[in-house]
């Protein structure tokens, strides 16, 4: 889906629309699926990775609150590498092994 | 009120998704423009599917596509049934059309558009006709005997489906990653259709009334920025339009890519090959077509073309009954091709069943 094209005006829509209609409590759940819909239209599976990385981060989120000092740095550490990692692995791995390839 | 906004944006956006990623919900909406008249009907194939694509003005041509009157018939004896695998330049003109076909009792089609066919039921009383009818620039896709089988659902000779040894050991990995694979196409199929935006653009844009509009930006497109459809060309002389992939030299199907003869010799091989295997189905006759792409008979590009039709059909390995149009077309380009669609018009297809007739008239009684 990309930003010109009529899926996502009519999605953009149906989201923003639907925004206004819901309560305050339940807006973070309609944005959460909006964002694996938008994800996902690309290729379905891939909402994988994306499930991957929330799960760390949701959890990585709470416990960066509820620690201090060393253990909080250790958390934060861990989400980035999660999240780095996975750029990494599926957006410049192909790019680096065919440059070295090259080289 | 600010939500009563909402809530009709809601609701328009909900049925348009709904609507654009349903086949079924297309198919009516489809049928219903298509089929009615006035300033809500549909303006996109009236004119040519390539003006559709366009909206060129020079090409807002009404080209008949139909065959005009049965030709060269014979009734009698009726003993021939005759199943046709074929694309859209001789399954649109001739869907349920058994009497332009000279003595067809039965007459079956098997599109190329569906992917799986059913078993053809042979006739013992009757004398059993396979036509293969394929377009040149899809033949690289589609004449194969893999293809055929593939789309007859047997994978060997005697009709059973076959698992390697190596596949047997990692059955269970595979049949795993497969129900994965499964789960989420099926999924994305709730929510997503690969034509969502050709859907949506049918089912908001294409109205009569507002063709005016289309022809006004593609005009601007055209003269302003030299812009036109990505999947279109428009020929040197500016006399025809044409599907990009018969022109592309990158494309499989194009008439300007370079074909060497192990290619030409592989298509003959494969097409020998198809019409043994139909003839061991039990069919007595496999009569194959191949049809130019426009380019290739109106020769407009100036560039040098190769020649493929011409090349398998004088192939000396070639050992399957073949209908020879190309000399006929070549005779007078112009008059069978239409200038805004990619299929030929009336009189190509007049062509074509003539000499498809001719043959069967010729098959002994």
């Amino acid at each position: 889906m990309v930003f010109n094209s009529l899926h996502f005006l009519v999605f953009f829509g149906l989201i923003t629309s639907a925004y206004f209609l819901l309560n305050h409590k339940y807006r973070w759940l309609l944005l959460l699926f909006g964002s694996c819909y938008f994800y996902m239209a690309f290729v379905p599976i891939y909402i994988v990775i994306l499930g991957f990385t929330i799960v760390i981060d949701y959890f990585a989120g709470i416990y960066l609150e509820k620690f201090t000092g060393q253990k909080k740095k250790i958390f934060l550490a861990f989400s980035l590498i999660a999240n780095i990692g996975v750029l990494a692995i599926f957006k410049y791995y192909h790019f680096i092994d065919q440059n070295i390839g090259f080289l | 009120m600010k939500k009563i906004v909402a809530a009709c944006i809601f609701v328009a956006c909900v049925y348009l998704l709904k609507v654009s990623v349903s086949e079924n919900s297309m198919k009516e909406i489809t049928e219903s423009r298509y089929q009615s008249t006035g300033m809500f009907s549909s303006s996109k194939y009236k004119y040519g599917d390539l003006f559709g694509l366009t909206y060129l003005k020079d090409f807002m041509l009404k080209e008949d596509r139909f065959p005009n009157k049965p030709l060269n018939i014979k009734k009698n004896p009726e003993n021939l049934s005759l199943h046709i695998i074929s694309d859209s330049y001789v399954f649109g003109p001739f869907a349920d059309k058994k009497e332009y076909f000279s003595r067809a009792r039965n007459l079956k089609f098997y599109p190329w558009k569906d992917k799986n066919w059913e078993l053809p039921k042979l006739d013992s009383n009757l004398i059993n006709i396979a036509i293969v009818e394929v377009i040149e620039r899809e033949r690289a896709y589609v004449l194969n005997l893999d293809n055929i089988k593939s789309r007859l659902s047997i994978n060997n000779e005697n009709g059973k489906v076959v698992v390697s040894q190596q596949q047997q050991q990692h059955f269970f990995l595979l049949k795993a990653i497969n129900t994965t694979q499964q789960f989420f196409k099926f999924i994305g199929s709730i929510f997503y259709h690969k034509n969502i935006d050709t859907h949506l653009e049918f089912v908001l844009f294409d109205f009569e009334f507002l063709l005016p509009f289309k022809l006004w930006k593609a005009d601007l497109n055209y003269h302003v920025f030299n812009r036109i459809n990505s999947d279109v060309v428009l020929s040197k002389d500016g006399k025809n339009l044409y599907v990009k992939s018969t022109i592309d030299k990158n494309s499989p199907g194009s008439s300007f890519r370079e074909i060497d003869n192990k290619e030409i010799e592989n298509q003959v091989f494969q097409m020998n090959e198809i019409s043994r295997y139909l003839k061991l189905m039990g069919f007595q006759k496999v009569l194959f077509t191949l049809i130019p792409n426009p380019v290739s008979v109106l020769k407009t590009e100036l560039q040098p073309m190769n020649e493929f039709v011409n090349r398998v059909q004088n192939n000396p390995k070639l050992q399957v009954e073949f209908l020879d149009l190309n000399k006929e077309l070549s005779k007078n380009p112009d008059f069978y091709f239409c200038r805004s669609d990619t299929h030929w018009n009336s009189n190509g297809i007049d062509l074509w069943i003539y000499n498809v007739n001719n043959y069967l008239n010729s098959i002994p009684q």
